[in-house]
């Protein structure tokens, strides 16, 4: 008798990585991301930021990146040509600790006394991934002791410019960069079939700035702007894929002046999102998103090991930064309790001009 | 206010065309300090310079030069950096090598000010300059084209924007600077008043304290079986039942 066995690979579990889908999800430090874009980043892909304009946002993203991967004991791997990396080591938050759920065992002991139709209805969630024992919440108002820095495994990656340019790449970082992390992935930790194995989290941190791109300035025509940025990326997705290590890359879309570029570069990421902050936006006295700090939008997820992706609860997302939780929620509209005049029923009454028609008023009763 | 905000911006660029004259804030922003000024002159001859900060400890580069920045006598002292224009800088070296100076001179720790220069009327390399500084600068003030008096401010901190149009006006005798915001005609848009539900209604809907009290105290017959454990209440949708979830006005027709 023969059966059908599903083909395991014998996936030892590595610290802090969940299976969906026969592959390894590593959470991104905030659990309400982690559920939008469905269960984490798979391992072997790229994650993909696109900065707000100030970047105090996405900073923040990839400080709870890392301090996951602290948190896991995974190894880490910064990159940036815009700051030091170590500055941004030292500002990691600390984890929480776990609030005791009091607050929804209060709200469901309340039970009905009449209007029973009602209880099973549950409650309105907003937030995501509240409920999800995947990944930590951070305070970032406290910052990781450097003794657990110092004993994490961390590659610092500095990029400066240097002139011996003998690779197909115009700007020399690229290249540079990409060599960098070659030689770390090198480790046996690293390979998918090593028994011992551990994740490597590859954070660049605003990959795109001027200074990646300004080589790229210096001629009128606009063929070449932005080629080396794409090839990076495409090289980078192919060295990552067959390993156990996360690419995290922000990228300050709104300083390119193509379009096309995000476009293509979406094509060599596996997830990717966008944040719109309202820092200095007109959005940001709007009274519809007082209750926010900004719009999230994600602009691709991709279906790894599976025929659709996954398709978010709702695209319609915002978030709010607090001391001790990055909260990405459904966007919702304040009720509605003014009585104003241009709802849709008092236009009807005032219009009936043609075929004779009438005035409410007209009528007296 | 905001010239005080201005003075503790460390990377700040002044967008102008021709015919302004930024002299008088450019002085007023490096105001009695004893900061060693080093002025790469790309437009105005060195001696201009000079004979404006007469009393200050000044440097003065005709062209931007790597070994110019570190070479700094006094340690202790800071710097105060003017590159006057960028646009000029950007035509003598390349864009991205210009570009890889300024990022140096921000990261240099001894510089405790930036000041860039650029004219908005004559950039190389299309917009992207523009954009890339603005990226860059912490603080930027941007003169108005039609009106000589007029800039507009926006300062960048801790992840907030500070936007205001001001006008300049400068004290030829006390040699003062003053920067006033233009006050836009108030639209006093009213606060609308925050609407609690109680005052839609005609009937009192909300319950003082005493009411919900009583509403506490209230025992319906039913709960104490369920409560013992003994009953439960079942409730069943009816078929006719609907949930509220189209217009029950819908047949009024109006």
């Amino acid at each position: 008798m023969t059966s059908f066995h599903k083909k395991s690979l014998s996936l030892s579990s590595i610290n802090g990585t969940k299976l969906k889908n026969n592959l390894p999800y590593i959470s991104s430090g905030i659990p309400s991301l982690d559920f939008i874009i469905g269960g984490g980043l798979p391992v072997g892909g790229i994650f993909l930021v696109e900065e707000d304009v100030l970047g105090s946002y996405s900073r923040v993203l990839t400080k709870y990146f890392l301090a996951e991967g602290v948190v896991c004991k995974h190894d880490l791997f910064i990159a940036s040509a815009d700051e030091n990396t170590e500055e941004i080591v030292k500002e990691l938050p600390q984890v929480c600790t776990v609030p005791s759920d009091e607050k929804v065992n209060e709200l469901s002991s309340s039970e009905m006394k009449i209007a029973w139709r009602y209880e099973g209805l549950g409650q309105v969630e907003s937030s995501f991934g509240s409920n999800a024992n995947f990944g930590h919440n951070f305070d970032l108002s406290r910052h990781i002791g450097i003794d657990t820095i110092n004993n994490c495994n961390i590659t610092h990656c500095r990029l400066e410019q240097n002139e011996n340019n003998l690779n197909s790449f115009k700007n020399d970082l690229y290249y540079t960069l990409l060599i960098k992390i070659k030689e770390g992935l090198i480790k046996e930790e690293y390979n998918i079939n090593s028994k011992n194995k551990n994740i490597l989290r590859v954070c660049i941190q605003s990959l795109g700035s001027p200074v990646w791109m300004a080589m790229d300035c210096d001629h009128d025509t606009n063929i070449t702007y932005g080629q080396d940025l794409l090839k990076f990326v495409y090289c980078l997705r192919v060295l990552l894929r067959s390993t156990n290590a996360v690419g995290f890359i922000t990228v300050p879309s709104h300083l390119f002046d193509d379009d096309r570029i995000m476009k293509r570069l979406l094509y060599s990421v596996d997830n990717a999102v966008r944040i719109e902050s309202f820092a200095g936006s007109s959005k940001e006295t709007n009274p519809v998103y007082n209750e926010y700090h900004g719009l999230f939008h994600i602009t691709k997820l991709s279906a790894v090991h599976s025929l659709v992706p996954f398709i978010p609860p709702s695209l319609d997302l915002a978030f709010k930064l607090r001391r001790k939780k990055f909260v990405i929620e459904k966007l919702h509209l304040p009720p509605e309790l003014q009585e104003s005049s241009e709802r849709e029923q008092d236009d009807i009454t005032a219009i009936p001009k043609t075929c004779g028609g009438f005035k409410k008023k007209d009528i007296d009763f | 206010m905001s010239l005080f905000k201005l003075k503790t911006v460390p990377t700040l660029l002044i967008e102008d065309d021709c015919n302004k004259n930024i002299l008088p804030i450019i002085t007023e922003l490096i105001g009695n300090t004893d900061c060693i000024l080093k002025i790469f002159c790309y437009e105005q001859p060195v001696h201009c310079w000079q004979s404006i900060f007469k009393e200050k400890s000044i440097q003065c580069f005709k062209e931007f030069q790597k070994e110019d920045c570190t070479r700094i006598t006094d340690k202790s002292k800071k710097v105060i950096c003017i590159i006057d224009s960028v646009n000029q800088m950007a035509l003598d070296m390349s864009w991205d090598e210009c570009l890889r100076n300024i990022k140096n001179l921000q990261n240099d720790c001894s510089i405790i000010k930036l000041i860039i220069v650029l004219h908005t009327d004559c950039i190389p390399n299309a917009s992207k300059l523009r954009v890339n500084l603005n990226h860059m600068a912490n603080g930027i003030i941007t003169y108005d084209s039609k009106n000589c008096y007029k800039v507009s401010i926006q300062i960048k901190k801790n992840g907030k924007f500070f936007k205001s149009e001001e006008m300049i006006s400068y004290d030829r005798m006390a040699s003062t600077l003053k920067l006033t915001p233009i006050v836009k005609a108030d639209k006093k848009v009213q606060e609308p008043e925050k609407i609690s539900p109680g005052n839609l209604t005609t009937f009192k809907i909300e319950m003082d304290q005493t009411q919900q009290l009583e509403k506490h105290k209230l025992k319906l017959p039913y709960m104490s079986k369920i409560k013992e454990g003994q009953g439960k209440v079942y409730y069943e949708p009816d078929a006719v039942d609907d949930w509220d979830d189209e217009d029950p006005d819908d047949d009024l027709d109006i």
